[in-house]
């Protein structure tokens, strides 16, 4: 009688254990593939593709109706100040006149100078506009997705902006989408220079709106409200994309602030500046 | 009596209504707003649909929910994946155990249920977040992540419950806002 105990259990019992087991398993296998995704398993990337694949079109099609509520709420802003708008719109024009001349001297007195140092002329940088679908924004990570048709043509590593300010650099495609790491990512390290001192070091995000600059030296002069630009060492960016400027110098920490709200851009511009990107890199080892 | 084919679809797609709203939920968690600060004002959308349906109906959504669910997270984000993953498994494990103190109470006893599970589960996310980055991150932004989280949760626990009553419910399983 004690051993029929011992062999069998009620139900409830073994339900129990049985569940036991299985949340065990499911935890054992949530911690493999951690260690299999930070090792960058290539057949667990194309799983993450697939799911992406199919996921990215549908909050895609969820978007459009925030499209259009946007699309008729600009239209209307725009009617309004149609007036005020053209009346600065003429001041510009009338200074970029002046501008043009100027620029024209210059051109043709650079070109001079050019042929007189057998001077060889950077590549032509490309670019390709493509509209943000989606962000993820907390205090664990910060990336953006994009839609282009002419997704194929993006690398990992191109910088991307906005205007004129660089936010982020594409780190996957999948399809017509592409994920990007922005600057204020905890994984993001920009080489860059302050522009007014020249002083280099490495801005580093940390999942906040200010990003942090490291590894400058002890005694280097910098000021509240110098500007911070790339400074192209490394090879993935070119030097000198505006990224915005110092706000504080408390505890010896260096905050810079981005010069645009992240939450504010809709579109963006994925730029081939013809470096060496990151597959390249990886393809040479 | 026999069950139709239409018997045996009806039933499947009831049981798959609380996974495939929770995904739907999870999707439009990360469509832009394009509002001030919207950028870091993001509830976790996940975390409230494990902890409802958990809590409420824990034989329709179990333990491989909550890890699929994770899952899409972590694929939608780029975060390693895994790591969502677990949290989610956490966070129903957590709310079994808290299921007796929380389960027919009245609302407000499973919302402060809700706020203690999404801290812990929250805290997790943290400390494996923090490990893999190797340095911690900061905790500012991810109380803001918290304290949304929890002042949306009676928003979706209402629309959870009016899904469970209208599609879900037997007469016996009518959930309302006294548990």
């Amino acid at each position: 009688m004690k051993r029929r105990r011992m062999l069998f259990m009620r139900l409830s019992e073994f339900r129990l254990l049985t569940r036991k087991l299985v949340t065990t398993l499911i935890v054992l296998s949530a911690f493999c593939l951690i260690i299999l995704s930070k090792a960058d398993n290539a057949h667990l990337n194309k799983v993450q593709d697939v799911i992406s694949g199919f996921l990215n079109p549908v909050i895609h099609t969820l978007e459009l109706p925030i499209d259009g509520v946007r699309f008729v709420y600009g239209k209307i802003g725009d009617v309004v100040h149609v007036y005020q708008e053209n009346q600065e719109l003429k001041k510009i024009s009338a200074q970029v006149d002046i501008l043009q001349t100027k620029l024209e001297i210059l051109q043709t007195e650079n070109e001079g100078l050019k042929k007189l140092l057998h001077y060889t002329p950077p590549k032509t940088a490309s670019f390709v506009t493509a509209k943000v679908i989606f962000g993820q924004g907390d205090g664990f990570v910060q990336s953006l997705t994009i839609y282009t048709p002419l997704a194929q043509n993006l690398k990992k590593g191109q910088a991307v902006l906005y205007e004129k300010y660089l936010i982020g650099r594409i780190d996957k495609v999948t399809g017509q989408y592409a994920k990007v790491l922005l600057m204020t990512d905890i994984n993001s390290k920009i080489p860059i220079f302050i522009k007014s001192s020249e002083i280099r070091g490495i801005l580093s995000g940390n999942n906040t709106p200010l990003l942090d600059l490291l590894f400058t030296s002890a005694d280097a002069k910098i000021k509240i409200k110098d500007k911070v630009v790339t400074s192209g060492i490394g090879g993935i960016f070119p030097s000198g994309i505006e990224i915005g400027e110092v706000v504080s110098l408390e505890n010896g920490q260096i905050k810079v602030k981005p010069s645009l709200p992240l939450e504010a851009i809709e579109y963006v511009r994925v730029v081939d500046y013809g470096l060496e990107t990151e597959n390249d890199a990886e393809g040479d080892f | 009596m026999k069950e139709t084919f239409k018997d045996i679809f009806v039933s499947n797609a009831k049981n798959l209504l609380a996974l495939l709203t929770s995904i739907l939920l999870i999707l439009i968690g990360f469509i832009p707003t394009y509002l001030p600060f919207s950028h870091y004002f993001r509830p976790d959308f996940g975390l409230i649909c494990v902890y409802f349906w958990t809590l409420y109906r824990n034989d329709i959504f179990g333990i491989f929910s909550a890890a699929f669910l994770g899952l899409i997270v972590d694929t939608l984000s780029g975060v390693y994946l895994g790591t969502n993953m677990l949290v989610y498994i956490f966070c129903e494990v957590l709310t079994i155990a808290i299921n007796r103190f929380a389960d027919t109470k009245p609302f407000i006893v499973s919302w402060i249920g809700f706020s203690i599970v999404c801290l812990v589960s929250l805290s997790l996310k943290w400390v494996i977040f923090s490990a893999l980055n190797h340095r911690f991150l900061s905790l500012m932004f991810i109380l803001i992540t918290y304290i949304s989280t929890v002042l949306i949760y009676p928003l979706i626990a209402q629309m959870n419950m009016n899904l469970q009553n209208k599609y879900l419910s037997d007469d016996d399983e009518v959930i309302d806002e006294q548990g």
